[in-house]
Protein backbone atom coordinates (compact mmCIF):
# COMPACT_ATOMS: atom_id res chain seq x y z
CA UNK A 1 0.00 0.00 0.00
CA UNK A 2 1.06 3.52 -0.48
CA UNK A 3 2.73 5.52 2.47
CA UNK A 4 0.25 7.74 3.55
CA UNK A 5 1.66 11.19 4.70
CA UNK A 6 0.88 11.41 8.81
CA UNK A 7 -2.20 13.22 9.02
CA UNK A 8 -4.56 13.92 11.83
CA UNK A 9 -7.24 13.52 9.68
CA UNK A 10 -6.89 9.92 8.56
CA UNK A 11 -6.34 9.40 12.57
CA UNK A 12 -9.68 11.36 13.29
CA UNK A 13 -11.26 9.37 11.00
CA UNK A 14 -9.59 5.84 12.31
CA UNK A 15 -10.99 6.81 15.30
CA UNK A 16 -14.27 7.53 14.11
CA UNK A 17 -14.67 3.87 12.90
CA UNK A 18 -13.32 2.96 16.50
CA UNK A 19 -16.33 4.37 17.71
CA UNK A 20 -18.68 2.45 14.97
CA UNK A 21 -16.62 -0.53 15.37
CA UNK A 22 -17.46 -0.58 19.53
CA UNK A 23 -21.44 0.41 18.85
CA UNK A 24 -21.99 -2.54 16.53
CA UNK A 25 -20.19 -4.91 18.58
CA UNK A 26 -20.89 -3.67 21.92
CA UNK A 27 -24.34 -3.60 21.12
CA UNK A 28 -24.29 -7.30 19.91
CA UNK A 29 -22.74 -7.77 23.52
CA UNK A 30 -25.33 -5.93 25.39
CA UNK A 31 -28.18 -7.52 23.76
CA UNK A 32 -26.69 -11.21 24.83
CA UNK A 33 -27.57 -9.76 28.29
CA UNK A 34 -31.48 -9.68 27.75
CA UNK A 35 -32.98 -13.46 28.44
CA UNK A 36 -35.16 -14.43 25.51
CA UNK A 37 -38.96 -14.59 26.08
CA UNK A 38 -40.46 -17.74 27.41
CA UNK A 39 -44.55 -18.78 27.71
CA UNK A 40 -45.55 -21.12 30.06
CA UNK A 41 -48.04 -23.00 29.66
CA UNK A 42 -51.35 -22.58 31.18
CA UNK A 43 -50.56 -25.00 34.34
CA UNK A 44 -48.17 -22.25 35.68
CA UNK A 45 -49.10 -21.35 39.18
CA UNK A 46 -46.52 -18.61 40.04
CA UNK A 47 -42.98 -17.04 38.33
CA UNK A 48 -40.75 -16.33 40.79
CA UNK A 49 -37.24 -15.09 41.45
CA UNK A 50 -34.21 -17.25 42.88
CA UNK A 51 -33.69 -14.28 45.21
CA UNK A 52 -36.99 -14.70 46.52
CA UNK A 53 -35.38 -17.85 48.07
CA UNK A 54 -31.96 -15.74 48.54
CA UNK A 55 -32.22 -12.07 48.89
CA UNK A 56 -29.10 -10.90 48.30
CA UNK A 57 -29.24 -12.29 44.37
CA UNK A 58 -31.43 -9.40 43.97
CA UNK A 59 -30.52 -6.73 41.32
CA UNK A 60 -27.59 -9.11 40.79
CA UNK A 61 -26.70 -10.99 37.12
CA UNK A 62 -26.95 -14.15 39.12
CA UNK A 63 -31.04 -13.61 39.60
CA UNK A 64 -33.06 -15.87 37.56
CA UNK A 65 -36.42 -17.35 36.98
CA UNK A 66 -38.19 -20.37 38.67
CA UNK A 67 -41.05 -21.19 37.10
CA UNK A 68 -43.87 -23.22 39.84
CA UNK A 69 -46.22 -25.68 38.85
CA UNK A 70 -48.49 -27.00 41.24
CA UNK A 71 -50.87 -29.87 40.82
CA UNK A 72 -54.33 -30.22 42.13
CA UNK A 73 -53.68 -33.42 43.95
CA UNK A 74 -50.58 -33.97 47.10
CA UNK A 75 -47.51 -35.86 45.78
CA UNK A 76 -43.81 -34.90 45.74
CA UNK A 77 -41.81 -32.29 44.73
CA UNK A 78 -39.60 -32.15 41.75
CA UNK A 79 -36.89 -29.62 40.94
CA UNK A 80 -35.65 -29.37 37.16
CA UNK A 81 -32.85 -27.27 36.59
CA UNK A 82 -31.75 -26.20 33.12
CA UNK A 83 -28.80 -24.31 31.83
CA UNK A 84 -26.00 -24.96 34.88
CA UNK A 85 -23.94 -25.03 31.22
CA UNK A 86 -25.52 -22.54 29.36
CA UNK A 87 -23.15 -24.06 26.56
CA UNK A 88 -25.11 -27.38 26.74
CA UNK A 89 -28.40 -26.46 24.92
CA UNK A 90 -30.09 -29.92 25.27
CA UNK A 91 -30.61 -29.29 29.12
CA UNK A 92 -32.11 -25.81 28.70
CA UNK A 93 -34.21 -26.34 25.84
CA UNK A 94 -35.78 -29.42 27.58
CA UNK A 95 -36.32 -27.02 30.78
CA UNK A 96 -38.03 -24.68 28.30
CA UNK A 97 -40.65 -27.62 27.08
CA UNK A 98 -41.51 -28.49 30.09
CA UNK A 99 -42.14 -24.70 31.38
CA UNK A 100 -44.39 -24.07 28.01
CA UNK A 101 -46.21 -27.67 27.96
CA UNK A 102 -46.92 -29.57 31.46
CA UNK A 103 -49.91 -29.33 33.54
CA UNK A 104 -48.92 -31.33 36.70
CA UNK A 105 -51.74 -33.39 38.28
CA UNK A 106 -50.33 -34.59 41.64
CA UNK A 107 -47.16 -33.13 43.16
CA UNK A 108 -45.44 -29.71 42.71
CA UNK A 109 -42.98 -29.16 39.97
CA UNK A 110 -40.07 -26.55 40.16
CA UNK A 111 -38.18 -25.46 36.52
CA UNK A 112 -35.22 -23.20 36.60
CA UNK A 113 -34.40 -23.23 32.55
CA UNK A 114 -31.25 -20.46 33.56
CA UNK A 115 -29.90 -21.84 36.22
CA UNK A 116 -26.52 -19.77 35.63
CA UNK A 117 -28.12 -16.33 33.77
CA UNK A 118 -25.18 -14.68 34.22
CA UNK A 119 -23.29 -17.51 32.27
CA UNK A 120 -25.95 -17.11 29.42
CA UNK A 121 -24.52 -13.60 28.85
CA UNK A 122 -21.24 -14.25 26.92
CA UNK A 123 -19.91 -17.20 25.07
CA UNK A 124 -16.76 -19.14 25.70
CA UNK A 125 -13.63 -17.15 24.38
CA UNK A 126 -11.57 -18.22 21.50
CA UNK A 127 -14.09 -20.89 20.49
CA UNK A 128 -15.91 -19.28 17.54
CA UNK A 129 -19.80 -20.06 18.79
CA UNK A 130 -22.29 -18.54 17.54
CA UNK A 131 -23.85 -15.71 19.99
CA UNK A 132 -27.17 -17.60 19.42
CA UNK A 133 -28.68 -20.87 17.86
CA UNK A 134 -32.23 -21.30 15.86
CA UNK A 135 -34.71 -23.94 16.64
CA UNK A 136 -37.31 -24.19 14.07
CA UNK A 137 -40.78 -24.47 15.00
CA UNK A 138 -44.25 -24.44 12.88
CA UNK A 139 -44.15 -20.67 12.75
CA UNK A 140 -40.39 -19.48 12.15
CA UNK A 141 -37.22 -20.12 14.07
CA UNK A 142 -36.84 -19.25 17.86
CA UNK A 143 -33.44 -17.84 19.05
CA UNK A 144 -32.19 -18.75 21.91
CA UNK A 145 -28.66 -17.96 23.32
CA UNK A 146 -25.67 -20.25 23.41
CA UNK A 147 -23.55 -19.02 26.43
CA UNK A 148 -20.92 -20.10 28.17
CA UNK A 149 -19.89 -23.09 30.76
CA UNK A 150 -19.26 -20.49 33.16
CA UNK A 151 -20.51 -17.10 34.69
CA UNK A 152 -19.36 -13.96 33.00
CA UNK A 153 -16.21 -12.97 34.91
CA UNK A 154 -17.82 -8.78 34.22
CA UNK A 155 -19.86 -10.23 36.86
CA UNK A 156 -17.34 -12.33 39.15
CA UNK A 157 -13.73 -11.15 38.36
CA UNK A 158 -10.52 -11.90 39.16
CA UNK A 159 -10.25 -15.74 39.21
CA UNK A 160 -8.47 -17.21 42.12
CA UNK A 161 -5.00 -19.33 41.25
CA UNK A 162 -6.68 -22.05 43.20
CA UNK A 163 -10.09 -22.41 44.10
CA UNK A 164 -11.33 -24.70 47.07
CA UNK A 165 -14.93 -24.80 47.20
CA UNK A 166 -17.50 -24.72 49.61
CA UNK A 167 -17.21 -28.97 49.77
CA UNK A 168 -13.62 -28.43 50.54
CA UNK A 169 -12.02 -29.95 47.15
CA UNK A 170 -9.18 -28.60 45.57
CA UNK A 171 -9.82 -27.12 41.70
CA UNK A 172 -8.48 -24.86 39.51
CA UNK A 173 -9.27 -21.23 39.65
CA UNK A 174 -11.65 -20.64 36.97
CA UNK A 175 -14.00 -23.59 38.49
CA UNK A 176 -15.01 -20.83 40.69
CA UNK A 177 -17.11 -19.64 38.34
CA UNK A 178 -18.62 -23.23 37.20
CA UNK A 179 -22.04 -23.72 38.93
CA UNK A 180 -21.75 -27.33 38.95
CA UNK A 181 -18.56 -26.75 41.11
CA UNK A 182 -20.19 -24.29 43.82
CA UNK A 183 -22.30 -26.82 45.62
CA UNK A 184 -23.70 -26.04 48.41
CA UNK A 185 -22.81 -22.53 47.88
CA UNK A 186 -21.69 -19.73 50.11
CA UNK A 187 -24.33 -17.28 51.46
CA UNK A 188 -21.45 -14.78 51.52
CA UNK A 189 -18.69 -16.10 48.67
CA UNK A 190 -18.61 -15.35 45.18
CA UNK A 191 -21.68 -14.56 42.85
CA UNK A 192 -21.92 -18.35 41.75
CA UNK A 193 -21.41 -19.89 45.41
CA UNK A 194 -24.24 -17.38 45.81
CA UNK A 195 -26.13 -19.22 42.64
CA UNK A 196 -25.59 -22.62 44.01
CA UNK A 197 -26.62 -21.00 47.61
CA UNK A 198 -29.74 -19.86 46.30
CA UNK A 199 -30.73 -23.31 45.05
CA UNK A 200 -30.35 -25.00 48.10
CA UNK A 201 -32.58 -22.49 49.63
CA UNK A 202 -35.06 -22.97 46.72
CA UNK A 203 -34.81 -27.02 47.93
CA UNK A 204 -35.18 -26.36 51.42
CA UNK A 205 -37.98 -23.77 51.37
CA UNK A 206 -39.58 -25.99 49.06
CA UNK A 207 -39.02 -29.09 50.60
CA UNK A 208 -37.93 -30.70 46.63
CA UNK A 209 -38.20 -34.64 47.08
CA UNK A 210 -36.26 -35.00 43.70
CA UNK A 211 -33.66 -32.48 42.03
CA UNK A 212 -32.35 -33.10 38.24
CA UNK A 213 -30.02 -31.68 36.96
CA UNK A 214 -30.17 -31.53 33.23
CA UNK A 215 -26.29 -31.49 30.81
CA UNK A 216 -24.79 -32.48 27.80
CA UNK A 217 -20.94 -33.54 27.28
CA UNK A 218 -18.81 -34.12 24.50
CA UNK A 219 -18.88 -37.34 22.82
CA UNK A 220 -15.58 -37.76 23.30
CA UNK A 221 -16.20 -38.04 27.24
CA UNK A 222 -16.74 -41.02 29.25
CA UNK A 223 -19.84 -39.80 31.31
CA UNK A 224 -22.46 -39.54 28.39
CA UNK A 225 -25.85 -40.73 27.60
CA UNK A 226 -26.04 -41.25 31.35
CA UNK A 227 -27.74 -40.95 34.79
CA UNK A 228 -25.18 -39.58 37.51
CA UNK A 229 -26.94 -40.60 41.09
CA UNK A 230 -26.64 -39.95 44.26
CA UNK A 231 -26.33 -43.02 46.25
CA UNK A 232 -29.52 -42.29 48.23
CA UNK A 233 -31.36 -42.31 44.46
CA UNK A 234 -29.69 -45.92 43.49
CA UNK A 235 -32.90 -47.50 43.15
CA UNK A 236 -34.88 -45.00 41.60
CA UNK A 237 -31.81 -44.68 38.85
CA UNK A 238 -31.94 -48.55 38.47
CA UNK A 239 -35.52 -48.27 37.69
CA UNK A 240 -35.47 -45.67 35.48
CA UNK A 241 -32.45 -47.77 33.28
CA UNK A 242 -34.73 -50.48 33.19
CA UNK A 243 -37.71 -48.42 31.80
CA UNK A 244 -35.16 -46.50 29.26
CA UNK A 245 -33.94 -49.49 27.82
CA UNK A 246 -37.31 -50.89 27.42
CA UNK A 247 -37.93 -48.19 25.72
CA UNK A 248 -34.98 -48.14 23.63
CA UNK A 249 -32.71 -45.81 25.18
CA UNK A 250 -28.92 -46.82 25.57
CA UNK A 251 -28.06 -45.51 28.64
CA UNK A 252 -25.79 -46.30 31.81
CA UNK A 253 -25.56 -45.84 35.34
CA UNK A 254 -22.63 -43.74 37.48
CA UNK A 255 -22.66 -43.34 41.23
CA UNK A 256 -21.72 -40.23 41.78
CA UNK A 257 -18.45 -40.33 43.13
CA UNK A 258 -17.88 -39.24 47.05
CA UNK A 259 -14.41 -37.80 46.64
CA UNK A 260 -15.58 -35.70 43.95
CA UNK A 261 -16.96 -32.33 45.59
CA UNK A 262 -19.12 -29.37 44.71
CA UNK A 263 -21.70 -31.06 41.92
CA UNK A 264 -25.15 -31.14 42.18
CA UNK A 265 -25.27 -34.89 42.61
CA UNK A 266 -23.23 -35.43 45.64
CA UNK A 267 -24.20 -31.99 47.37
CA UNK A 268 -27.78 -32.21 46.85
CA UNK A 269 -28.32 -35.61 48.41
CA UNK A 270 -25.56 -34.92 50.97
CA UNK A 271 -26.85 -31.35 52.43
CA UNK A 272 -30.50 -31.49 51.58
CA UNK A 273 -31.14 -34.68 51.71
CA UNK A 274 -32.98 -35.04 48.45
CA UNK A 275 -32.99 -37.70 45.62
CA UNK A 276 -30.13 -36.25 43.33
CA UNK A 277 -29.89 -37.12 39.49
CA UNK A 278 -27.80 -35.19 36.82
CA UNK A 279 -28.52 -36.29 33.38
CA UNK A 280 -25.58 -36.38 30.55
CA UNK A 281 -26.26 -36.10 26.67
CA UNK A 282 -23.76 -36.25 23.73
CA UNK A 283 -23.44 -32.92 22.00
CA UNK A 284 -21.05 -32.34 19.33
CA UNK A 285 -20.91 -28.93 19.17
CA UNK A 286 -19.45 -28.89 22.78
CA UNK A 287 -16.79 -31.25 22.02
CA UNK A 288 -12.82 -31.04 21.06
CA UNK A 289 -13.08 -33.21 17.88
CA UNK A 290 -15.54 -30.65 16.03
CA UNK A 291 -15.76 -29.22 12.76
CA UNK A 292 -17.11 -25.42 12.43
CA UNK A 293 -19.15 -24.47 15.32
CA UNK A 294 -22.56 -23.13 14.36
CA UNK A 295 -26.61 -23.03 14.98
CA UNK A 296 -26.83 -25.85 12.50
CA UNK A 297 -24.36 -27.95 14.32
CA UNK A 298 -26.08 -27.43 17.56
CA UNK A 299 -29.72 -28.23 16.31
CA UNK A 300 -28.85 -30.96 13.52
CA UNK A 301 -26.21 -32.05 15.40
CA UNK A 302 -23.72 -33.24 12.31
CA UNK A 303 -20.27 -33.32 12.34
CA UNK A 304 -18.03 -35.55 9.87
CA UNK A 305 -15.12 -35.39 12.02
CA UNK A 306 -17.39 -37.13 14.92
CA UNK A 307 -18.41 -39.40 12.35
CA UNK A 308 -14.93 -39.96 11.54
CA UNK A 309 -13.77 -40.07 15.31
CA UNK A 310 -16.73 -42.69 15.76
CA UNK A 311 -15.59 -45.18 12.94
CA UNK A 312 -12.23 -44.94 14.53
CA UNK A 313 -13.67 -45.99 17.81
CA UNK A 314 -12.68 -42.71 19.84
CA UNK A 315 -16.01 -41.97 20.95
CA UNK A 316 -18.22 -43.51 24.22
CA UNK A 317 -21.39 -42.89 21.97
CA UNK A 318 -22.76 -44.28 18.44
CA UNK A 319 -22.51 -41.18 16.05
CA UNK A 320 -23.24 -42.02 12.58
CA UNK A 321 -23.52 -39.31 9.42
CA UNK A 322 -26.72 -38.29 10.83
CA UNK A 323 -25.49 -37.05 13.72
CA UNK A 324 -26.93 -36.64 17.17
CA UNK A 325 -29.97 -33.62 16.54
CA UNK A 326 -31.04 -31.56 19.53
CA UNK A 327 -34.80 -33.38 18.89
CA UNK A 328 -32.90 -36.56 20.01
CA UNK A 329 -30.92 -35.14 22.75
CA UNK A 330 -33.94 -33.12 24.52
CA UNK A 331 -36.02 -36.60 23.84
CA UNK A 332 -33.87 -38.58 25.89
CA UNK A 333 -33.95 -36.12 28.77
CA UNK A 334 -37.57 -36.23 28.36
CA UNK A 335 -37.99 -39.48 28.50
CA UNK A 336 -35.12 -39.84 31.45
CA UNK A 337 -37.49 -37.72 33.32
CA UNK A 338 -40.58 -39.95 32.94
CA UNK A 339 -38.75 -42.78 33.33
CA UNK A 340 -37.66 -41.03 36.91
CA UNK A 341 -40.88 -39.43 37.43
CA UNK A 342 -42.67 -43.49 37.41
CA UNK A 343 -39.97 -45.10 39.59
CA UNK A 344 -40.53 -42.12 42.12
CA UNK A 345 -44.20 -43.31 42.45
CA UNK A 346 -43.30 -47.09 42.52
CA UNK A 347 -40.49 -46.71 45.24
CA UNK A 348 -42.93 -43.75 47.55
CA UNK A 349 -45.96 -43.38 46.43
CA UNK A 350 -46.94 -40.83 48.66
CA UNK A 351 -44.23 -38.55 47.12
CA UNK A 352 -45.59 -39.09 43.57
CA UNK A 353 -45.43 -36.66 40.71
CA UNK A 354 -48.38 -37.01 38.08
CA UNK A 355 -48.03 -34.76 35.08
CA UNK A 356 -49.81 -34.03 31.66
CA UNK A 357 -48.51 -32.08 28.80
CA UNK A 358 -44.99 -33.45 29.37
CA UNK A 359 -43.93 -34.03 25.45
CA UNK A 360 -43.71 -37.45 24.42
CA UNK A 361 -40.11 -38.71 23.86
CA UNK A 362 -41.02 -40.42 20.51
CA UNK A 363 -43.00 -37.69 19.05
CA UNK A 364 -40.26 -35.20 20.09
CA UNK A 365 -37.64 -36.96 18.16
CA UNK A 366 -40.32 -37.35 14.99
CA UNK A 367 -41.49 -34.08 14.92
CA UNK A 368 -38.44 -32.22 16.62
CA UNK A 369 -38.64 -29.28 19.91
CA UNK A 370 -40.12 -26.90 17.42
CA UNK A 371 -43.43 -28.94 17.54
CA UNK A 372 -43.48 -28.69 20.97
CA UNK A 373 -42.62 -24.53 21.88
CA UNK A 374 -44.50 -21.34 21.52
CA UNK A 375 -44.21 -19.69 18.06
CA UNK A 376 -41.90 -17.03 18.10
CA UNK A 377 -43.12 -13.22 18.19
CA UNK B 1 -9.86 -2.19 44.46
CA UNK B 2 -7.91 -4.97 41.91
CA UNK B 3 -11.29 -3.43 39.73
CA UNK B 4 -10.04 0.15 39.83
CA UNK B 5 -6.40 -1.05 39.59
CA UNK B 6 -7.67 -3.10 36.10
CA UNK B 7 -9.59 0.03 34.78
CA UNK B 8 -6.66 2.05 35.21
CA UNK B 9 -4.45 -0.40 33.21
CA UNK B 10 -6.75 -0.71 30.35
CA UNK B 11 -7.02 3.01 30.44
CA UNK B 12 -3.58 4.11 30.29
CA UNK B 13 -3.21 1.11 27.73
CA UNK B 14 -6.24 2.87 25.85
CA UNK B 15 -4.75 6.15 26.00
CA UNK B 16 -1.35 5.12 24.78
CA UNK B 17 -3.25 3.57 21.73
CA UNK B 18 -4.75 6.92 20.71
CA UNK B 19 -1.53 8.50 21.33
CA UNK B 20 0.38 6.01 18.61
CA UNK B 21 -2.60 5.98 16.41
CA UNK B 22 -2.10 10.64 15.65
CA UNK B 23 1.60 9.55 15.28
CA UNK B 24 1.36 6.46 12.81
CA UNK B 25 2.05 8.01 9.76
CA UNK B 26 0.99 4.68 7.23
CA UNK B 27 -2.79 4.10 6.76
CA UNK B 28 -2.89 0.70 7.87
CA UNK B 29 -0.98 0.70 10.82
CA UNK B 30 -3.56 3.08 11.62
CA UNK B 31 -5.93 0.93 10.58
CA UNK B 32 -4.34 -1.90 13.12
CA UNK B 33 -4.15 0.54 16.18
CA UNK B 34 -7.49 1.56 15.36
CA UNK B 35 -8.73 -2.31 15.61
CA UNK B 36 -6.72 -2.77 18.82
CA UNK B 37 -7.76 0.10 20.40
CA UNK B 38 -11.54 -1.40 20.03
CA UNK B 39 -10.67 -4.08 21.88
CA UNK B 40 -9.20 -2.27 24.74
CA UNK B 41 -12.57 0.30 24.76
CA UNK B 42 -14.86 -2.50 24.66
CA UNK B 43 -12.63 -3.94 27.84
CA UNK B 44 -12.47 -0.31 29.77
CA UNK B 45 -16.37 -0.24 29.59
CA UNK B 46 -16.47 -4.02 30.54
CA UNK B 47 -18.64 -4.75 27.38
CA UNK B 48 -18.32 -8.25 27.36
Amino acid sequence: MKEVKRTGLSAVFFLFMTGVLCFFSGRSFQAMHHPEPLYPSAGLTARHQLSDYFPPLKRTHGDTEVYIFRGTEKGGNLLVLGGTHPNEPAGMITAVLLVENIRPRQGNVFVVPRANASGFSHSDPQEGNPQRFAVPTPAGPRLFRLGSRLTNPVDQWPDPAIYINPAGQTLSGNEVRNLNRCYPGRADGFLTERIAFGIMELIRKEHVDIGVDLHESAPEYPVINAIVFHENSSELAALALLELQAEGFEIRLEASPVNLRGLSHREWGDHAGIKAVLLETPNASHGRLKGKPSSSLIVDGKDKFYAKAARLGWLFVPYGEEGIPLAQRVARHLAALKALLGGLAEIEPEKAIEVEGLPAAAEVQQKGVGAFLHPPH
Amino acid sequence: MIRILYHLIVLYLSLHLLWHLFRQKKAESQAGTALVLTLFLLRLFLVK
